[in-house]
Order: C-alpha cells, then structure tokens, then sequence
C-alpha cells in the first residue's frame, strides 16, 4: 500500500465529504502519472515507414505554386503598397492621435471618468436578486482632460504627453480594478442561485473584456499588475461560465482560484484608498 | 569549446535534411523519421491509449509534416512543430472515436472510483489512470499535456490554438475533478 496515501475504507465511521486536497493529487501524479498511457512495447518503425511511404508516392510534387496564387499574392501586395501610400500622404497617424486625446471613439487606451454613477449590475431585473450592489460598475470611462496640469498645455490636436498617457492608464486600471473587487465582493457574499449566478456572469463578462482590453494595452507594463489582470481574467472566465446547470465542483474551482492568488487582497492592495470614491 | 560547434554543425545538418526532405528526398525524410518518429509515438500512444490508433496518428503527423514542410519557418525546433502536428492529429482521432467510445468513462462512474476494496499501489494507478480516462477530451487533452508531457501553458495554448487563460482554466477543472473522483483516497496522518 502507498505510504502516503490510502484508501478510505467503505464501513469507515465517518462519511467522505472532502475531496482531495491539491498536495494529494500531486503526489499520485507524481507516482502514477507518468506510467499514464505509455507506450512500452516496441515503435513499429517500419510498418509505419511502409504506410507512409506509399502514400507519399501518391502525391506529386508541385515545384511552383500556381499561376492564380502568384497572381493574388501580385495584387495583394498592390493594394497594400496604395493602402500606405495613402494613409501616409493624409497622416492618418496624426488624426488617430487626436481621436485618441478628444476620447471620440471606440479605442483600447483607456479613458478617465465615468460617464455613469448607477451600480447595477448588467442584465438586473427588480427584485430578482438579493446580490449587494456595488457602488462601482463596469465602466465606459471617457477620457476628460483637467483644466491644468499634464494636459493644460496640449492643444487637442497633439498627441498626449507620454506621462499623462501613463496617468490615464493608471486612473482606469485603478477604475477597473475596484470595479471588479465589487464583482467578488459580491460574488462572496451573495447566496448561490440561479438568478444570482446568471447576473453575476454577465457583470463578469462586461468586466473580462475590459480586463482583456487593459491586458493588451501599456497599463500591464508594470510586472505586478500585469500578473494581477492575469489573474482576473482567469477568474473572471471561470465566473462567466456560472450557471445553474454547473456543479459545485465548478463554483469550487473558482473559490480555489480567488483563494489560491489571494486576488482580493492584492486588489485591495493595488487601489490606493478612497480611489474608489474619488474617481 | 566543441559543444557550441557541434550545436552549429547538428543545426546545421538539420536544416539541410528539412530542406531536402522538404524536397521530397528519401532518404533525408527518412533520416527525420528516424530521429523523432519515437517521441511522436510515444505521445501519440498517450493520447490514444492503444497501439493501433497511435500507429495511425503517427503515420499521419509524418505524412502531413513532409506535406508542409516547406512551410516550416524555423521559427522552432522540428520536434517541437511536429509534436504540436501529433496533438493536433490525436485530437482529431479522438474525437472521431470519442462517438463510439469505448474507453470513455461517465463521470458520474468516476465518481465511485475510489470506493473499492483493498488495494496496492497498483489499485491506486489504475484509478488514477481511470479518472483521467472519464475527463472530458478537452479537459484530459490539457491535463495530460501540462501535467504528464510537461508543456507549458504558452505551447499548449499555441498547440491547441487558444487563449493561455483557456488552458489554465482547463487544468484547474481537470484537476478539480480528479480530486472529487479520487476523493476517498485519503492522505493518512501519521
């Protein structure tokens, strides 16, 4: 019998109600994981060769690609070349900047200041659920310049300066982040059922997209924070996929990752306080 | 001073057979066979769980490769491009068997796994090796890479064409049901 670990008897005096911890199953991976499914018999090399062979011989080799694809290849290099050429003599580049500082359309840098104060959740019907509102949502935060300050000099056809740049992604991960500690505030202390569970996986779909967003933008520079989205959107995929059709078993699996990356500590840690009122 | 001029001279020499099994030379694509057919076998073998359909996945990685080898970039290791070409194809066969399954365990069988009499060290793989059959393909394809291939969450997500979080997520749920279905398996407090 293994040292370690041993088969619970059926007459034991005590139901199993627990299921392994993550240290056990390591350990019979560990032990047996590797025999999973080995090949231990001989690699039948040359009746595979064989096979392969003849159906290689079947296949005729094409030294050139055909005329078509030469030809498409021809034209789509065209119009890329006349696409650049174009874009270069009007500065798109240029406009795009000043698109971005004025906040005027749909964009991956994010913005600054909310546009809305309600905290409902998405897809909440009165009296459906007994979930504590937050007084943070996911946000369609738009980028307002102060008065003075970083953008005080810049007119508003110039790109922003690179720290006001990096004070705006600041200010939104900061938004976003306290928004998605509301989502698990929530989530920890709302009674699990279908209703609940089918609002808090739309809230958490609105969150993961703009998690996915901040990901891929300049605000995940910073190691820590980085790993932090990481996190998030593991947790909050896993949240999206709430239903009541899941099992505990799932509901278990996000419980241990929030535990297992202390999440709603490090949020805690990452939004300095009175952030989440101030902005 | 010899290992990095070897290192040069094997890549080197390993090009020149791509290029020339790429080709359609013989000999060169024999030579790549040898060299790599064994690991792609043996992962061939892990996924499939039986000689035949193994055999079957490896000849097809090996006829797709010479296919597109000329497609090749470099941009990794042969083994590793053609390892992900064997994923691919396993899960491939896999799901065409997966409709006539006869390896495939229910989990709510898994589930009773671990309720069995006395037993070894044997008894104890066995049930390992059972609840992992009973994962669901996707969660077992990303369990048996990560934990028993030991790929990273980065290659199986370029393997298998998703998202890195995709892959975690997938781990995590694999592992969490092998917990439930091995759960009276206990650790003993000395």
């Amino acid at each position: 019998m293994n040292d370690d670990i041993r088969h619970e008897e059926n007459n034991s005096p005590e139901p199993v109600t627990g299921s392994l911890s993550e240290t056990e199953l390591d350990m019979l991976i560990n032990r047996f994981g590797g025999d999973y499914n080995r090949a231990t018999g001989f690699v039948p090399r040359e009746e595979m060769w064989h096979e392969i062979q003849r159906h290689g011989s079947r296949k005729p080799v094409r030294a050139w690609p055909s005329i078509s694809l030469i030809a498409a290849a021809v034209v789509l290099l065209a119009a890329g070349i006349g696409i650049g050429f174009e874009l270069h003599s009007r500065g798109i580049a240029r406009s795009t900047n000043a698109t971005l500082a004025t906040g005027a359309s749909h964009t991956s840098i994010p913005r600054v200041a909310s546009t809305t104060s309600s905290g409902n959740i998405v897809g909440d019907r009165e009296g459906a659920s007994p979930i504590t509102h937050a007084p943070v949502e996911p946000v369609t935060p738009v980028l307002r310049p102060p008065a003075s300050g970083a953008f005080a000099s810049s007119n508003v056809g110039a790109p922003p300066s690179a720290a006001a740049r990096s004070t705006a992604y600041s200010l939104a991960t900061v938004r976003h982040f306290t928004a998605v500690e509301a989502l698990l505030t929530s989530y920890q202390s709302a009674q699990h059922d279908a209703a609940n569970d089918a609002q808090l996986a739309a809230w958490a779909r609105s969150l993961l997209s703009q998690t996915r967003l901040l990901l891929d933008s300049p605000a995940a520079t910073d190691p820590m924070r980085n790993k932090l989205l990481q996190d998030l959107e593991l947790i909050l995929v896993q949240m999206t996929q709430l239903s009541p059709a899941n099992t505990s078993i799932d509901r278990e699996s996000l419980d241990g990752s929030m535990n297992h990356s202390a999440v709603i500590t490090r949020l805690r840690t990452a939004v300095p306080a009175g952030a989440s009122t101030t902005l | 001073m010899t290992a990095p001029v070897t290192d040069i001279t094997s890549e080197r020499s390993e090009r020149d057979l791509i290029s020339r099994a790429a080709a359609r030379d013989s000999s060169a694509q024999r030579d790549l066979y040898d060299k790599h057919v064994d690991a792609i076998y043996r992962i061939a073998f892990r996924f499939a769980g039986d000689e035949d359909t193994a055999r079957d996945i490896t000849q097809e990685t090996f006829i797709r490769a010479f296919d597109r080898l000329g497609e090749f970039r470099h941009e990794s290791s042969l083994g590793t491009w053609l390892h992900s070409i064997a994923v691919s194809m396993a899960l491939g066969a896999l799901r065409k068997q997966a409709k006539s399954d006869k390896r495939h365990v229910p989990l709510e069988s898994a589930a009773n796994l671990g309720r069995v009499d006395n037993n070894a060290d044997v008894d104890l793989r066995e049930r390992l090796h059972a609840a992992i059959d009973a994962l669901p393909h996707g969660y077992r394809t990303v369990f048996v890479m990560y934990e028993i291939e030991g790929y990273s969450h980065q290659e199986i997500a370029r393997t298998l064409g998703v998202a890195e979080t995709t892959s975690k997520g997938q781990l995590f749920r694999a592992r969490a049901k092998l917990r439930e279905s091995l759960k009276h398996f206990r650790r003993v407090e000395q």
